[in-house]
């Protein structure tokens, strides 16, 4: 069969096209795992702070590293599937971000704790939605609606805030994992 | 300059290839890999007899519980033509040189 320039070039695009839909789909595999252990502990971490407010530091901080941890186990599970060195890069991300977001819990001495708890998950939702940019668009709805639906339970949900984030930000995490986990491919 | 696969270069043929490839390691199920190529049971299942016919893929079919599964991965032999196929493609695309 004779092959055109033309052809070539659209057969090529083709095949990056895949690729790339086919490593998308790879990735969102991995992710399911991090957004469900993250779900969990959030929402746990939110009702746990809405029962024993005065504990809200220690709670969230047991959350932070209980998460990041996490994220250590599965990198090293993965590195071990695939015969691979353990890429930790997405681990020092988030470390980042903890960092970043903890440096300024501290600089707002004013913030209460409500605000604190809208702040948070509006910020690692604002890094899911550049995430998303780059690496698959289901990131980017995840990371809008979540903040979306902070925004509007922070300004009218009243003395419920708190259960009432558990089930949106905890349960948007879970509810994506096992989305992701059902249309994810392992490799 | 290596020669056109005619068995690969089929357009939903050479999805298929470009996804099995990617995958480095385990096996796609056919529901997931008819999703990802955008092909019908009845096409995506024709292509993928031709394909196993040329050695390219390992077709494996058991059970998950209760559910039957078909699983399908690239064989060695697929690997290598999907690559010498596509640096036959990019060939062409270098003969013609940069454009004007």
């Amino acid at each position: 069969m004779a092959i055109d320039q033309e052809n070539a070039a659209s057969s090529l695009n083709d095949v990056a096209r895949m690729e790339k839909r086919t490593l998308e789909l790879v990735r969102y595999s991995y992710a399911s795992g991090y957004q469900l252990l993250w779900g969990i502990l959030v929402a746990i971490g939110y009702v746990a702070q809405y029962l024993r407010p005065e504990s809200g530091i220690f709670i969230w901080a047991i959350v932070i590293v209980s998460g990041v941890l996490g994220g250590v186990v599965f990198r090293i599970g993965r590195a071990r599937s695939t015969g691979r060195p353990a890429d930790y890069r997405w681990v020092w991300g988030q470390l980042a971000v903890v960092a970043f977001g903890m440096l300024w819990t501290g600089v707002f001495t004013d913030a209460t704790p409500r605000q604190l708890s809208a702040l948070w998950p509006s910020f690692f939702m604002f890094w899911m939605v550049i995430f998303g940019i780059f690496f698959g668009r289901f990131y980017v709805m995840l990371g809008l609606i979540v903040t979306a639906l902070t925004t509007i339970v922070y300004l009218w949900s009243g003395d419920l805030f708190l259960p009432c984030m558990a089930v949106i930000v905890g349960g948007a995490l879970i509810a994506s994992g096992l989305y992701l986990r059902r249309i994810g491919l392992t490799q | 300059m290596s020669g056109s696969n005619d068995i690969i270069h089929q357009a939903v043929r050479l999805r298929i290839m470009a996804s099995l490839n990617t995958l480095t390691g385990d096996a796609i199920e056919f529901t997931k890999l008819k999703s990802l190529v955008d092909a019908t049971d009845g096409n995506l299942g024709s292509h993928l007899d031709a394909l196993e016919r040329a050695g390219y893929v390992a077709i494996e079919k058991r059970f998950a519980g209760k559910k039957p599964q078909t699983r399908i991965k690239a064989t060695p032999s697929g690997r290598r033509a999907f690559a010498e196929h596509v640096a036959y493609l990019r060939e062409i695309l270098d003969q013609a040189g940069p454009a004007a």
